[in-house]
C-alpha cells in the first residue's frame, strides 16, 4: 500500500474505498454533511465518519427532486445519493447550517434511504442561550447515536475521541505550517487531496497518514516550484482539486485557504477541560468561522469587521500572502452577503482580491483561467 | 420602465373594500416614521411587532418596502446599486432593494427622490432574525455597510417534523425562543434607554390574539365559501396589517372590518367572477409583486385563486391565563398553522407533508376549499420559499388528482420574469384542469 502523499492521492481518487472496506469488516459508516456535526461523537460511538461530498460530474438525476436555483453543491451531493453512490452509508447526520442544507434534509430522507437519519439544529446566534441550546442538541445526537449503535458513549470514550480529533487537527495545522515556506512544501492541490483523504477514513488511520505525509513533505526535494504570487483562497465547498489546480497552473502558489474542506475544518480544537458536550458546542458553534453564524458586533463597525474577518488578515500576514481569490458558489446566500465585505476588508489591508462566482461544476473554467491570469499579472 | 410609476399599472384590481384600505395603512406606516418624533426601527418580519408597539417605536419593514418598490416598478435602480457593490444578482431581491436604497442614500446623503412614500426613515436600531431564512439576519448585518445603527438579530429555528413530540425537546426549543426574545427586549431597552412596560405588552399581545383570530376567521371563511368573496390578490393585501402592524388598534379594527365584510359578502353570495369554473390555490413561493394583475388575468378565464399559503394566518389558540409571560403568549398564540387546525377539525389524517414547508403545505386545503389546481412560484432569489417545491409537487401528485403548476420568476426582480411565459403556462394549465374534469 502506498504511503504519504501517494496514499492521500489514492484515497482522494477512490474516496469510498476505505469506508467500504471497513463496512465489509462489520463497521458502520456514518455520513455527515458540512463542518458542523461533531465527528468526535461519531468516533466515540464506534462508527466511521464519512464526509458527504459532491462531484464535478454533471447533475443528471437531482433535477427531478431539487430546484435549480439552490446551492449546486448540495444538488450535486443529492445527485450522487439518488444514484445510489452513498448506499454504503448506514446513517446520516444532517445539520441545520444554511437554508440549502436545512431544506434538503426531509427531501434526502424521503428519497434516499439510510438506516439512520438525525437532524442537528445548529443555532445561528452565539449568545449564551445559543450555546446552551446547541449543547442540548449535541446531547440529543449523542443519545440518538447510542441508540442506533447499541453502545454507551461514556465520558471517557468521548474524551478519547476528542483527543484523537484534536490530534488530527493539530497534525493538519502542522502540515499547513509547511506552506509558510517559499516555495511552500506542499501545494494547494496536494492539500485538497489530503483533506479529502482525511475526511473519508477513521481518525486514527487519518492521523497515521498525516504523520507519514508530514515526514515526507518536510524533507521533500520535489515540492512545488516558487510562483509569482502567494494566494489565499476564500470560499465554501471546494472538494475537488480542479479549481485549486487551475489557480496553481496559472502561476500562483495557493498557500492558505479559508474553505469548508480546508482550514475551516481544522483550525480550532475542542477544549479538554470540563464538560465535553459543552466543549464540543463551544468549538463547533463558536470557533468555526462560517458566515452562516451571526456574530454580535463588539462595538464600532471596524470592530465588527475585525471580529468577523480579522482571522483572514492574520492568515494573509502569517502566510505572506499577496493576493486572494474569493471563490463563491452561486446561491450560497450567507457567503454572497459577506463577500463584498470580505473583498473590501482584505483590499483595505493591502491584499488585492479577485471575486469569482461559480456554479460549483467549473464548467466555465476557461473564463476563470483568463481572469485568474489577468489578476496574477496585476498583482505580480 | 422604472423611476416612477408607469402609465399602465400592473398591480391587481382589488375587490374588497378592506383590500383597498391597505395601501393607505402602508403609506401611513412610512410617513409616520418620517415625520413623527418617535424613534423608528428597521425590522425583519419575525412576528414580533407587539414589542415595538409596546416600546412606542415606529417599525419599518424593508421587506414590505421592497415589495412596494416592486409593485411600483421602481425596484431596478436599487437592485443595480447593490449589484454594483458586489451583491450577487441571485441574493434575495428584497435585500438587494434595501441595500441599494441605503447605498444610494449614502451616495448623495439624501433619500432617492423616486423612493415610494417618501422613503424609509433613518432607524435608531435594526432587528433581524433567523426565522424562515438566512437572508433575514445576513441582510441586516450587511446594512452596516451603509447605515450606522445598532443591529440585533435573534434566533428562531424551525424544528423538523415530529421533533416537538418529545416534551423535553419541545421545552428545549421553547426555552431557547424565550431566551432569544428576552435578549431582544434587553437590546431594545438599552438602545432606547427605557424599560419595557410588561403590563402594556401583555395588553398589546392579547389584542394581537384577537386580531389573529379575526384574521384567521375571515381568511378561512372566504376560502371556504362559494362563490369566493375574497380572492388571493386581495388576501395578499389583507395579510399586511397582521404581519406588519400586529398589536396595534388599527390592525384589530382592520380585521374586525374585514371579517364583517367577508361575512356580508358570503351571506349575500357576492363573488368575484360570474362562474367559478376552476378554483385554485396559490400553493408556495411568494407572489410576483411587480405583476400582480396576473391574478386578474386568470379570473378573466373563469378561474379564481381562493387561498394562498405564502402569508397564512395562524389558527387561534386558547392560551391559559396561567401563562403570565407575554413573550410566551406571543409564541404560543402563533404555534398552530392554519392547515393543521383544519385537518384536526375535519377529523381526517394529516396529508403527507413535504419538508420544512410541510406545515404550510397546500395539501391541507385542496379538499376543504374544493380546489382543482395548485400553482407554485419558484423564485430565483428566494431559497427560503423555493426549495422543496418540486418535492411538494411530487407528494401532491402522488396523493391527489389535482394538477400542480410551478412557475418561475422572482418576487421583486422583474428582470427574472416573463409575462408571456406565465400567461402561456397558465392558459395550458387551465386547459389541463378542464380536460381532467371531462375525463373524470
Amino acid at each position: 500500500m502506498p504511503k504519504g502523499l501517494a496514499r492521500a492521492k489514492e484515497l482522494y481518487e477512490n474516496r469510498d474505498q476505505r469506508a467500504k472496506e471497513l463496512r465489509g469488516d462489520g463497521k458502520k459508516v456514518m455520513g455527515y454533511i458540512c463542518c458542523y456535526p461533531p465527528t468526535e461523537l461519531i468516533t466515540a460511538a464506534g462508527f466511521v465518519p464519512y464526509r458527504i461530498t459532491g462531484s464535478l460530474e454533471p447533475i443528471t438525476a437531482a433535477d427531478a427532486y431539487l430546484e435549480t436555483l439552490m446551492c449546486p453543491y448540495v444538488r450535486s451531493c443529492f445527485d450522487l445519493g439518488i444514484k445510489k453512490e452513498y448506499d454504503f452509508v448506514d446513517g446520516m447526520i444532517w445539520p441545520h447550517t444554511c437554508d440549502n442544507i436545512q431544506k434538503t434534509y426531509d427531501i434526502w430522507r424521503h428519497y434516499i434511504p439510510h438506516s439512520y437519519f438525525h437532524y442537528l439544529d445548529v443555532p445561528h446566534m452565539t449568545d449564551p442561550s445559543s450555546f446552551e441550546f446547541f449543547t442540548k442538541e449535541i446531547d440529543i445526537l449523542k443519545e440518538s447515536l447510542e441508540e442506533f449503535g447499541g453502545v454507551k458513549i461514556t465520558e471517557e470514550r468521548l474524551k478519547e475521541a476528542i483527543a484523537a480529533h484534536n490530534e488530527n487537527r493539530a497534525l493538519l495545522r502542522q502540515l499547513t505550517g509547511l506552506r509558510k515556506q517559499d516555495p511552500p512544501l506542499i501545494s494547494g492541490t496536494e492539500m485538497t487531496q489530503v483533506m479529502m483523504a482525511v475526511m473519508s477514513t477513521p481518525v486514527d488511520e487519518a492521523n497515521e497518514l498525516l504523520r507519514s505525509i508530514i515526514e515526507e513533505v518536510s524533507t521533500r526535494k520535489d515540492g512545488p516550484q516558487r510562483k509569482a504570487a502567494r494566494l489565499l483562497v476564500y470560499g465554501c465547498e471546494i472538494d475537488d482539486i480542479a479549481f485549486i489546480n487551475l489557480v496553481e497552473e496559472s502561476g500562483a502558489n495557493v498557500v492558505i485557504d479559508d474553505l469548508c474542506f480546508g482550514t475551516r475544518h481544522y483550525w480550532d480544537d475542542v477544549a479538554t477541560d470540563g464538560d465535553p458536550l459543552k466543549n464540543l458546542a463551544d468549538r463547533y458553534l463558536g470557533k468555526i468561522m462560517c458566515p452562516r453564524t451571526f456574530r454580535r458586533s463588539p462595538g464600532t463597525r471596524q470592530e465588527d469587521l475585525d471580529n468577523r474577518f480579522g482571522y483572514l488578515r492574520d492568515f494573509a500576514k502569517s502566510f505572506n500572502v499577496n493576493g486572494a481569490i474569493l471563490y463563491i458558489i452561486r446561491y450560497c446566500d450567507t457567503f454572497e452577503f459577506d463577500v463584498p465585505e470580505v473583498r473590501d476588508y482584505l483590499q483595505q489591508a493591502g491584499i488585492p482580491c479577485l471575486l469569482l462566482e461559480d456554479d460549483y461544476s467549473l464548467t466555465s473554467i476557461g473564463g476563470f483561467k483568463t481572469r485568474i491570469e489577468a489578476f496574477l499579472e496585476v498583482i505580480g | 420602465m422604472y423611476r416612477g410609476e408607469g402609465k399602465y399599472k400592473t398591480s391587481a384590481r382589488h375587490w374588497t373594500e378592506s383590500a383597498k384600505k391597505v395601501r393607505g395603512l402602508v403609506r401611513d406606516m412610512y410617513t409616520r416614521a418620517l415625520v413623527e418624533e418617535k424613534p423608528a426601527a428597521w425590522v425583519m418580519l419575525s412576528m414580533i411587532n407587539e414589542l415595538f408597539v409596546a416600546m412606542d417605536v415606529l417599525p419599518v419593514y424593508p421587506e414590505n418596502y421592497a415589495g412596494l418598490c416592486a409593485t411600483k416598478r421602481v425596484a431596478e435602480p436599487f437592485m443595480e446599486r447593490a449589484e454594483a457593490d458586489g451583491f450577487s444578482n441571485v441574493t434575495c431581491s428584497y435585500a438587494r432593494i434595501g441595500l441599494g436604497y441605503t447605498g444610494l442614500w449614502q451616495d448623495t446623503g439624501e433619500i432617492p427622490d423616486f423612493a415610494p412614500d417618501g422613503g424609509m426613515a433613518k432607524p435608531v436600531m435594526m432587528v433581524g432574525s433567523s426565522m424562515a431564512c438566512d437572508t433575514r439576519y445576513k441582510w441586516f448585518q450587511a446594512f452596516s455597510r451603509y447605515l450606522d445603527a445598532p443591529c440585533y438579530s435573534f434566533d428562531m429555528p424551525i424544528p423538523p417534523a415530529g421533533r416537538m413530540r418529545r416534551p423535553d425537546v419541545m421545552l428545549h426549543y421553547l426555552g431557547y425562543f424565550l431566551a432569544q426574545l428576552r435578549g431582544l427586549v434587553a437590546f431594545m431597552e438599552k438602545t432606547l434607554g427605557k424599560k419595557m412596560d410588561w403590563d402594556k405588552l401583555d395588553e398589546i399581545v392579547r389584542r394581537s390574539q384577537k386580531t389573529n383570530a379575526l384574521w384567521y376567521d375571515s381568511f378561512i371563511l372566504a376560502a371556504s365559501a362559494e362563490p369566493c368573496p375574497m380572492p388571493v390578490e386581495d388576501a395578499l393585501n389583507n395579510f399586511v396589517p397582521a404581519f406588519f402592524m400586529s398589536g396595534s388598534v388599527e390592525a384589530l379594527e382592520f380585521y374586525q372590518g374585514l371579517y364583517d365584510e367577508v361575512k356580508q359578502r358570503v351571506d349575500n353570495k357576492v363573488g368575484i367572477i360570474p362562474e367559478e369554473k376552476h378554483r385554485l390555490i396559490w400553493g408556495g413561493g411568494l407572489p410576483p409583486w411587480h405583476t400582480m394583475d396576473i391574478f386578474n388575468y386568470v379570473e378573466n378565464r373563469g378561474a379564481i385563486f381562493v387561498y394562498q399559503t405564502s402569508y397564512q394566518p395562524f389558527a387561534p389558540v386558547e392560551v391559559p391565563d396561567s401563562i403570565t409571560d407575554p413573550l410566551m403568549r406571543m409564541l404560543l398564540m402563533r404555534s398552530v398553522p392554519a392547515g393543521v387546525r383544519i385537518a384536526q377539525e375535519r377529523g381526517g389524517s394529516r396529508p403527507k407533508l413535504g419538508g420544512f414547508s410541510g406545515l404550510t403545505s397546500p395539501a391541507f386545503f385542496i379538499e376543504p376549499f374544493r380546489a382543482q389546481g395548485v400553482v407554485m412560484s419558484m423564485l430565483r432569489s428566494c431559497r427560503g420559499t423555493s426549495i422543496g417545491q418540486i418535492h411538494q409537487k411530487r407528494l401532491l401528485e402522488e396523493s391527489s388528482p389535482v394538477p400542480v403548476l410551478i412557475l418561475e420568476s422572482d418576487m421583486c426582480d422583474v428582470r427574472d420574469h416573463s409575462e408571456t411565459e406565465w400567461k402561456m403556462k397558465l392558459d395550458a394549465f387551465l386547459e389541463t384542469i378542464e380536460a381532467r374534469k371531462k375525463d373524470s
